[in-house]
């Protein structure tokens, strides 16, 4: 990993997500003083960790009303926390909570996420009825980012990050992400195939953190709004009413041609010779190389020293799951970026850290991340067993960021293929039995599932 | 107004603790067959093959003939006379009582074996209320007429016990099993997030009130990995736990049959889905004690055993919900 963060780009990304040195706390200096999260000394790790995680818990435990309640039904108090092995007792929220509001209508939400936030959100004096409407004024209220998934089960899973929160998360991930090119230019290219203007899960963060790239560099699939309502719809393939139809019928003519746009882009990039960051959901990724070759199209993207992310998982794509080697061989192959820059990505809604892939396809998690196994009684299961992820997350101001997924993983102590540091999870993440299926980046699939079995078939 | 203290005693009236139970569930039950009337329709119409009770074609056991050298205890002292529905001095309870060792054993010695009788040969089911002495007869019932039964075969050998009824809830795998057979049951558990009767024993030996549970058969445990019940082990630590409404009278009201019947009219086709779903589970149970001896698969269970409670993933919903 490289320290690419005192060009433009890092000064902006300095700019836009630092926090004043005076109101800093433990978890802010492991993210903005030790940049190179993965090479960060394992004790060093352990102690800023377990630092972190305490303090967390002592402000949730005191400013959430809802969380001390929580507390006291586990009879459970932060200075109960005296080791690592402690955090085993503390109280878990499962995911599915948070999208457990009553009611979906702009009041009922913001009373529901009155009594879940840590943070104060003020008097409600939002005067329109539409949720779109609502949620920017959510996210003007708390200066920070809101975002909701997909809608795939009926309900969404809003997520509500004060100023604090977001800026903590957005300088370590913007950091990690742009420590991982060899070198990094002062103008690269960003290029994320799907719309910024959404509160979306992947659009929003993928939007917000494109920020710090200049305006003229960034590339979109489209700029059209995806409301929730169309998210839904994307999401279900389901649409109730002739307006619906024709809305799916226009976002799909718009994605299918977009993949081409998105095709020109790349080659006139290559031709170029422009440096291009590209995030991607790994099956629209894949349905644009598999286009390209059928084309015969081959770039140089390497030679610019491009990168490759991915995220987001297969999800209803898992029969079409390619493993990540075989998945790195195409990324070269069409794009011409070798394996060493192709990166999957692990991240949810709920969790403000990653897991990012090294070369043996495992996911390193970052150093405040305390990750935890779970049986299906919901007991602690040790390092190399299959089971429930869970977590415990410092960087979550604005709600007890301690979660309980539907994930189904293996947690290394380290990595058995590279050199750095830290927790790992092995590269095959499936979902528990009973879990929903979970995913903002689910929402291609009425739009790309078709496409994707056209070009596979040919 | 001896007899008045007496039923009040008996636990004959619906009491309060009768009435926040019902007050609390019921009007849910209502408001869901109201608004969900296609729930109520599909599941009497959804199962119509499945059984109206699991009534087993051979009784396991034989319940000797009454004879005059039998000994009972008859006593009109709370705890061991007769209640609604738990009549000690039955003829076969008498006979029952005397083959299982009344009078020979010790108390702890003979409500043990009181204990696994019930657990292991009568088939728990859904199905309208009977006496204990019609339980015993026909070999199978609800938890409460299970209970009936194991109170009258203790009382009759002049051990004390009683009735323990709360709202419940139990784990995982028994919502499984009895709640999930049902969308309206189901979406009933849900909304409350617990179960509106459940009971346990109360058996008074040595001294002190022993906690048991003889509603589940012993053949439930196997398949869904829980661990067998012991005597004089509270079932809350396990696998059922009380959530509102505890009380511990010493028998049911009068008019407890009548109510508790109308369910299984209304809902004909949700006691036959349920009891559908016992009886795969108890059969897989029976195949899987074929091959496992019944205390060894104890012994290894509970080494690992915790119970998984159907609330631990809605607790902080319940939390959230409760805040003002």
């Amino acid at each position: 990993m490289t320290n690419n963060m005192n060009g433009i780009i890092g000064q902006k990304t300095k700019e836009l997500f630092s926090r004043p040195k005076s109101d800093w706390s433990t978890i802010d200096q492991m993210i903005y003083e030790h940049t190179n999260y993965f090479e960060m000394p394992t004790e060093k790790a352990e102690s800023m960790r377990f630092l972190s995680i305490k303090e967390s818990l002592n402000h949730h435990y005191k400013n959430s009303k809802f969380y001390h309640q929580l507390c006291k039904e586990y009879q459970f108090k932060p200075e109960d926390i005296t080791s690592e092995k402690d955090f085993q007792k503390v109280p878990l929220l499962p995911d599915t909570f948070f999208k457990e509001y009553p009611k979906e209508n702009p009041r009922a939400i913001y009373d529901w996420l009155k009594k879940i936030s840590t943070v104060n959100l003020g008097n409600y004096d939002y005067k329109g009825k539409d949720m779109q409407g609502f949620l920017r004024w959510a996210e003007q209220r708390l200066e920070g980012l809101v975002n909701h998934s997909s809608g795939t089960t009926g309900h969404y899973s809003i997520m509500f990050r004060d100023k604090v929160t977001f800026q903590r998360f957005y300088f370590a991930v913007v950091t990690t992400l742009l420590n991982i090119p060899p070198v990094l230019e002062d103008k690269p290219h960003y290029v994320y195939p799907g719309s910024p203007n959404t509160f979306l899960t992947i659009g929003k963060w993928l939007g917000e953190g494109g920020k710090v790239f200049p305006p003229e560099q960034r590339h979109f699939l489209t700029e059209q709004e995806i409301s929730m309502t169309i998210a839904r719809l994307l999401s279900t393939g389901y649409a109730k009413s002739f307006k619906e139809k024709l809305i799916l019928r226009g976002l799909k003519n718009a994605m299918v041609k977009g993949e081409q746009k998105l095709l020109n882009l790349l080659q006139e990039l290559d031709k170029k010779g422009e440096q291009t960051i590209i995030v991607t959901p790994p099956f629209q990724l894949f349905s644009l190389m598999l286009k390209m070759k059928k084309e015969g199209i081959s770039l140089s993207l390497g030679e610019s020293n491009s990168v490759v992310f991915t995220g987001g998982g297969w999800k209803i794509f898992e029969n079409k799951k390619v493993p990540i080697n075989e998945f790195a061989g195409v990324v070269e192959e069409t794009l011409g970026i070798s394996a060493d820059y192709y990166i999957d990505i692990y991240g949810m809604s709920e969790m403000n850290g990653l897991g990012v892939s090294c070369k043996g396809g495992f996911k390193h998690l970052h150093p405040w991340i305390h990750p935890m196994i779970l049986d299906d009684n919901e007991g602690h299961l040790d390092f190399g067993e299959w089971g429930r992820f869970a977590f415990l997350d410092p960087i979550a101001h604005s709600y007890p960021g301690y979660i309980m997924t539907g994930d189904k993983v293996k947690l290394l102590k380290r990595c058995p293929v590279c050199n750095q540091k830290g927790f790992v999870l092995e590269g095959d993440i499936t979902r528990m039995a009973g879990a929903e299926s979970k995913g903002c980046a689910n929402l291609m699939r009425g739009l790309m599932a078709e496409e994707l079995s056209k070009i596979q078939s040919d | 107004m001896t007899f008045l203290k007496d039923w009040r005693e008996k636990g004959y009236f619906f009491d309060l603790n009768w009435a926040r139970t019902f007050g609390e569930t019921i009007p849910t039950l209502l408001f869901l067959s109201l608004r969900h009337p296609l729930l109520v329709l599909n599941a009497n119409k959804g199962c119509k093959r499945g059984p109206r009770n699991l009534q087993p074609e051979k009784l396991p056991y034989t319940i000797p003939s009454f004879n005059d050298n039998m000994k009972f205890y008859d006593s009109n002292e709370r705890y061991l006379r007769q209640t609604f529905l738990c009549n000690p001095l039955e003829p076969e309870i008498i006979s029952m009582a005397n083959k299982l060792g009344a009078f020979k054993l010790s108390d702890r010695e003979y409500s043990e074996k009181v204990f696994k009788f019930v657990n292991g040969n009568i088939r728990i089911d859904f199905s309208p209320p009977k006496s204990a002495v019609d339980c015993l007869k026909r070999g199978h019932g609800t938890c409460i007429d299970k209970l009936s039964l194991f109170n009258a075969l203790c009382r009759v050998a002049g051990i004390k016990s009683r009735y323990r009824l709360y709202s419940s809830q139990g784990v995982e795998e028994l919502y499984n099993i009895y709640m999930s057979a049902d969308p309206l049951v189901q979406k009933w558990v849900d909304t409350l997030n617990f179960f509106v009767l459940h009971g346990s024993a109360e058996t008074f030996v040595d001294g002190e009130w022993l906690i048991s549970d003889v509603s589940a058969d012993f053949y439930h445990a196997p398949p869904n990995k829980l661990p067998i019940p012991h005597f004089g082990e509270d079932p809350a630590d396990l696998w059922i736990k009380p959530t509102e409404n505890l009380w511990t009278p010493e028998g049911l009201p009068i008019g407890f049959r009548f109510f508790m019947s109308l369910p299984f009219m209304m809902f004909r086709g949700t006691g036959r889905a349920i009891n559908s779903n016992i009886l795969s589970n108890y059969n897989k149970g029976v195949e899987l004690l074929k091959d496992l001896d019944i205390h060894e698969y104890d012994v290894i269970i509970r080494k690992t055993y915790r119970p998984k409670w159907h609330d631990s993933a809605k607790k902080a919903s319940k939390v959230l919900h409760d805040l003002k």
